[in-house]
């Protein structure tokens, strides 16, 4: 009985990874974004790039982002997350007008990437308000310290939020040092089969996931998620992506850019990133619910329940064979060899190397048309290899359960403490020094802090009047109560984007 | 998030290749294999020579795709 219903999840399995891949393939239109329309002149980008010591790989990243050519405007905001090495140093060696230094100190710094974010896009979306522009026309590019984009990225992602209800947008990730390592190309093989396989055909079913490199989201849309679209949930991308569509948003994959990251070469790294992301996807499991009582269409529905399910079924499914290939072993070893013989021989081993490695083809033919200038040997090879290298979501499957069973899921991150995480601003968007001289009113310093940088960082500035009765701190007038904001605020200054 | 389906595949075939060996052997008496039975080892070399072929050819079509 449970080895047929292993069977048959299989067969399940593989005949809707091939209806996946059919379905992504049936719809180019919708994948380029030319069934969208033109995207509105006045969008423009707003990169967010997290931040903790990453002065060596920074520099390289924002002269990456900076020689894009595109039609619409852009800039990059480095946030710094209480990095102690030279990133600070390094972002504010660029244009300010172009490079945002955007700085967190303890006790907020290092809450995760996803607290991160949220400081960030709660500043972003004040300046965005208060300098008058739409929310709608300001995209939010989620992209890591080493991230290396691809310069036609910006005007490939654009047309797909000429459809005002769409959230957001993942574009492609690749492994820019697969050729190093043979970890870093199965790691390549891994993202490339993904995104063939599964993103396009879940993009075409109105499914798509997200991804936390190469994440452009609509400002308005992470508005409508309130003050912290990202969660603490080990997997933020997920969870937000999955908030969009029940939100009546819709997100979208654009496979013909990407975004390169690097690779890791060790297994034990590697697995530990593993374990995080299947906690991750342990953690969204509870939007299961929500998901099938939702009004989304009922392919979606089924799409996006099923993979929030399937890591549970992965793991089911490889114990399963492990103890199977566990029994091959004590046969072999306790019976006469003449039956070990008997085993191997025939039709019976080619059909044992269909059923094991019945993907590998498809592995091939899927990477080979994504890295054209590997040779066909080395294809196939690192095809089989990669069916092998599957195995290793079986240990961080087994880690990350017994993490997420006994309650323990802090272990990537440091503790976490109160705050708001709205301390900070980014050098470019200074504000004290563009006040209008001529206003009545000041702006008082509320924490003064002993060092030049935590000055510029932990400043809370709250308005007063001249005769000293306090208007409110400037943050929350941004955020709740534009209105009451003095004539003048720095409006001119905080609305250049480029 | 990146979550490969690949390997559950994987994982299912082999515990049913494990199975259908291990059924096979319940049945097997133990008698050597011969050039022109069941067991044949040109029968393993063909099919392997076979499925050698189906993936090159796969791999050179992904190479050249058609315009």
């Amino acid at each position: 009985m449970i080895q047929t219903a292993i069977v048959v999840a299989t067969a399940l399995i593989v005949a809707y990874t091939l209806a996946m891949y059919v379905k992504g393939r049936g719809k180019s239109d919708a994948d380029s974004g030319a069934d969208d329309g033109s995207a509105s002149p006045d969008l423009s980008f707003v990169f967010l790039v997290p931040c903790l010591n990453e002065e060596l790989v920074l520099g390289r990243t924002i002269d990456r982002l900076l020689a894009i050519e595109s039609d619409h405007r852009f800039a990059v905001m480095v946030i710094d997350d209480g990095s102690t090495d030279g990133t600070a140093a390094v972002t504010e060696s660029y244009d300010p007008d172009r490079v945002w230094l955007f700085q967190r100190v303890a006790p907020n710094a290092r809450q995760g990437k996803g607290e991160a974010l949220n400081a960030a896009y709660r500043h972003l979306r004040q300046h965005v308000l208060t300098a008058g522009q739409s929310p709608d026309d300001v995209v939010v590019a989620v992209m890591d310290a080493d991230g290396r984009l691809d310069p036609r990225a910006l005007d490939l992602v654009a047309p797909h939020f000429a459809d005002p209800r769409r959230a957001s947008v993942q574009i492609g990730v690749r492994i820019h040092n697969a050729s190093d390592h043979v970890v870093a190309r199965l790691q390549d093989m891994e993202f490339a089969s993904y995104t063939e396989l599964f993103q396009r055909g879940r993009s075409a079913l109105g499914s798509a996931g997200l991804g936390g490199n190469g994440q452009f989201a609509r400002l308005s849309a992470l508005m409508s998620l309130g003050d912290a679209p990202w969660s603490d949930c080990l997997t933020e991308d997920l969870e937000l992506g999955i908030e969009f569509l029940l939100g009546g948003w819709t997100n979208r994959f654009c496979h013909e850019t990407h975004v390169s990251q690097q690779g890791i070469v060790e297994m034990r790294p590697l697995i530990k990133q593993r374990t995080r992301w299947f906690q991750g996807h342990l953690q969204c499991t509870r939007f299961i619910g929500r998901i099938l009582r939702s009004d989304l269409r009922p392919w979606p529905k089924f799409d996006l329940a099923f993979h929030l399910v399937n890591p549970l079924l992965m793991l089911l499914l490889q114990t399963a064979s492990l103890v199977w290939l566990a029994r091959l072993g004590w046969l072999v070893a306790t019976q006469p060899a003449a039956d070990t013989v008997m085993m191997f021989s025939g039709v019976r081993p080619v059909l044992l190397y269909l059923l094991a490695f019945g993907l590998a083809p498809v592995v091939t033919f899927v990477y080979l048309r994504a890295e054209p200038k590997l040779g066909i040997g080395a294809g196939i090879a690192f095809a089989h290899l990669y069916i092998f290298y599957g195995y290793m979501w079986y240990f961080a499957g087994v880690r990350a359960t017994v993490r997420h069973i006994s309650r323990r899921r802090g272990w990537a991150k440091t503790a976490r403490t109160t705050g708001t995480g709205d301390e900070a601003r980014p050098t470019g968007f200074d504000v004290l020094p563009y006040l209008p001289a001529s206003v009545r009113w000041f702006a008082r310093i509320a924490e003064p802090a002993p060092t030049p940088v935590a000055r510029r960082t932990d400043a809370l500035i709250e308005l007063v009047t001249l005769d000293g009765d306090p208007i409110g701190r400037l943050d929350e007038l941004l955020a709740h109560r534009p209105a009451e904001l003095p004539a003048g605020l720095p409006a001119e200054r905080v609305g250049a984007l480029r | 998030m990146y979550i490969s389906m690949t390997p559950v595949a994987a994982a299912g075939a082999s515990v049913l290749g494990v199975e259908l060996i291990s059924s096979s052997t319940e049945r097997t008496p133990g008698v050597a294999a011969t050039l022109t039975g069941a067991n044949s080892p040109l029968l393993t070399a063909a099919g392997f020579l076979l499925i050698a072929l189906a993936l090159v050819a796969v791999a050179w079509t992904a190479k050249h795709p058609r315009r």
